[in-house]
């Protein structure tokens, strides 16, 4: 009975798992995606520009306008998508020092550090929001939902961080 | 304060990514100040802003759309033909085709992952030493980091406030005066080796430029449309990427764009989005120390031990050079430059100058260990360990030592395009 409950719950525990995991892949895709359009898009409205300019000599501003918001949306996105393959840019002078060991003691409180510095960044952000929302002139209104493009890469970041402490703890729980 | 400053940085070294380190940094200069960190959103939101920024996106994807494509191939192969038939003339080879290459994909280490496969059975076949082959194409995996549109000097250019064209015009003499010195070395070590001699013919030359005639065309169209004054760097970038994205599906169609497109925008986009988050952190948190008038101390501290601008350049190499070994070429730019700036500007020392001299020195950095990037890239790609291909290097590191003497204390060299 004992071990018919311990099987139950393991199972429940490994399809929990597997929608966490289908969840996170799933997020991955949408986010590469979302940066990927976006670094298309601002293509397109650069060559659009250009074309513009030169064949009927005039320009729409709004493309430049947009076009900076894209960067935000392509260099966020491309973060995330960065972070969530753990190709982001770091020093680790000393970790070519440690064991292996050692090293992957480090990467849970490090994935935790990350997590927690990119949630107040995203708090910071949505304050950022709320005073641009607040003070912005009429004719930059339209502008203000890219802005949001700070709290929704800060939080996903963050939650890429708590997946791969996930992650480090499930395989050393396997180990 | 300095307790915590210490943890950041021991945090860093133990691989946190940097933004993350950059912005607790940022939080904790901001708390000092009483200032709200939110500046430090305030300051990503301004740099986006700044016009010259959507030109590196553009630049990236133009060159990760080459390492993808077949360009490294044609390259080597046109170069082959050309220069081939010089004494060492394969290592030459070697070192004008990773320059091309680099320029465009920004020293990321792609110019090895590309390159290297092509170029290190190549050398090896050919007679090469070991030792030669694996220093050569470590070392040359950041060699275009001078030439136009490199990332670094955009990014430089960027930070800085220089104008981006004159830093373009400040790194081509510094940039081919490396090329011709590691060419001269290539020359003089290759005659121990008892190389074949190759004839040069014309026919397969011109069939080799044939082939590659739309890719050497385009730095030539970047540099013209610039300088030319017809176009801004910001379109020079959407016009290569797309110049690029044509020459590789629809002239040699290597790529498709149902198959190849969407992997090659989300390369980008990584390479892109990972630089960007520190650039954006870190210029919030640099240009806090900078309202702490943290660079103000530094210069009252030199004035007081440093007397001439000589001493200044030399203490500056010896400072980079151990940055450039100990951090990587984008942060370290975005950290450093600002709080250099004031200083060498000081000392009389024109910015573009210092950026080429900065640059030269990460150059330098890129293959010493512990944090050299060639280096650890190069040992996954050749399968050496790390200090064997550090040794390597090291004939390779002295002669680049040496140009970065003369390009350091020859500021002509930097600045020949700035009217008297």
């Amino acid at each position: 009975m004992t071990s018919d409950l311990t099987t139950l719950k393991k199972n429940k525990q490994i399809q929990k798992n597997k929608l966490i995991d289908k969840l996170h892949n799933t997020l991955i895709k949408i986010e590469g995606w979302a940066a990927a359009l976006s670094l298309l898009l601002m293509l397109v409205l650069s060559l659009l520009q250009i074309f513009i300019r030169n064949f009927f000599d005039f320009g729409f501003p709004e493309f430049e306008t947009i076009n900076r918001h894209l960067l935000v949306i392509c260099g966020m996105m491309g973060a995330v998508v960065a972070t969530s393959h753990l190709k982001h840019i770091k020093i680790d002078a000393l970790t070519v020092f440690f064991s292996e060991k050692i090293n992957s003691c480090l990467r849970c409180p490090i994935a935790l550090f990350s997590a927690l510095i990119c949630a107040a960044m995203c708090y910071y952000s949505i304050i950022f929001c709320l005073d641009e929302w607040e003070f912005a002139p009429s004719n930059e209104r339209w502008t203000l939902p890219f802005k949001l493009i700070y709290p929704i890469g800060f939080s996903l970041l963050c939650l890429h961080f708590i997946f791969l402490c996930r992650d480090i703890r499930g395989r050393s729980k396997q180990e | 304060m300095i307790f915590a400053v210490f943890l950041l940085v021991l945090i860093a070294l133990i691989g946190a990514p940097l933004f993350t380190v950059l912005a607790a940094g940022g939080m904790l200069a901001s708390a000092a100040s009483e200032i709200s960190p939110d500046i430090l959103i305030i300051e990503m939101n301004r740099l986006a802003a700044s016009p010259n920024m959507i030109s590196l996106p553009l630049f990236t994807l133009a060159g990760v759309i080459m390492a993808n494509g077949g360009a490294a191939e044609r390259l080597v192969n046109f170069f082959k033909a050309a220069f081939g038939w010089l004494p060492g003339g394969l290592g030459i080879v070697a070192l004008g085709a990773c320059a091309f290459f680099t320029a465009f994909s920004g020293a990321s280490g792609v110019t090895i992952l590309a390159l290297g496969g092509l170029l290190y059975p190549m050398l090896r076949e050919e007679g090469y030493r070991y030792r030669f082959t694996s220093g050569l194409l470590t070392t040359s995996g950041s060699l275009g980091l001078l030439f136009p549109p490199s990332l670094a000097i955009i990014i430089f250019a960027i930070i800085a406030g220089v104008n981006i064209e004159d830093m373009f015009l400040a790194g081509i003499i510094p940039g081919l005066l490396l090329m011709f010195m590691l060419s001269l070395y290539s020359f003089y070590d290759c005659r121990h080796f008892n190389l074949p001699k190759h004839k040069f013919y014309m026919h397969a030359a011109l069939n080799t430029l044939k082939g590659c005639a739309w890719d050497l065309l385009m730095p030539i169209a970047i540099l013209v449309g610039i300088f030319g004054g017809y176009v801004s760097v910001t379109e020079a970038a959407a016009a290569t990427a797309t110049y690029v994205l044509i020459v590789e599906t629809v002239i040699y169609k290597k790529l498709t764009l149902k198959k190849d497109l969407f992997p090659i925008l989300t390369e980008c986009c990584t390479l892109f989005g990972s630089l960007l988050i520190i650039l954006v952190i870190a210029l919030g948190l640099t240009n806090l120390l900078i309202d702490a008038q943290l660079p103000m101390h530094l210069l009252r501290f030199m004035q007081h031990h440093v007397d001439s601008q000589l001493q200044f350049l030399l203490l500056l190499n010896l400072f980079l050079l151990i940055v450039g070994a100990m951090m990587d070429i984008f942060s370290a730019i975005i950290v450093v430059v600002p709080l250099l700036l004031p200083l060498a500007v000081q000392y009389g020392i024109h910015p573009a100058h210092l950026g080429i001299i900065f640059l030269a020195n990460l150059e330098i950095g890129y293959s010493t260990p512990p944090v050299g990037i060639n280096l650890f890239i190069a040992s996954q790609r050749f399968n050496e360990p790390v200090l064997t291909l550090f040794r390597a290097c090291i004939p390779f590191l002295f002669v680049m030592l040496i140009w970065l003497l003369i390009v350091t204390y020859i500021p002509e060299l930097s600045l020949w395009w700035m009217d008297e």
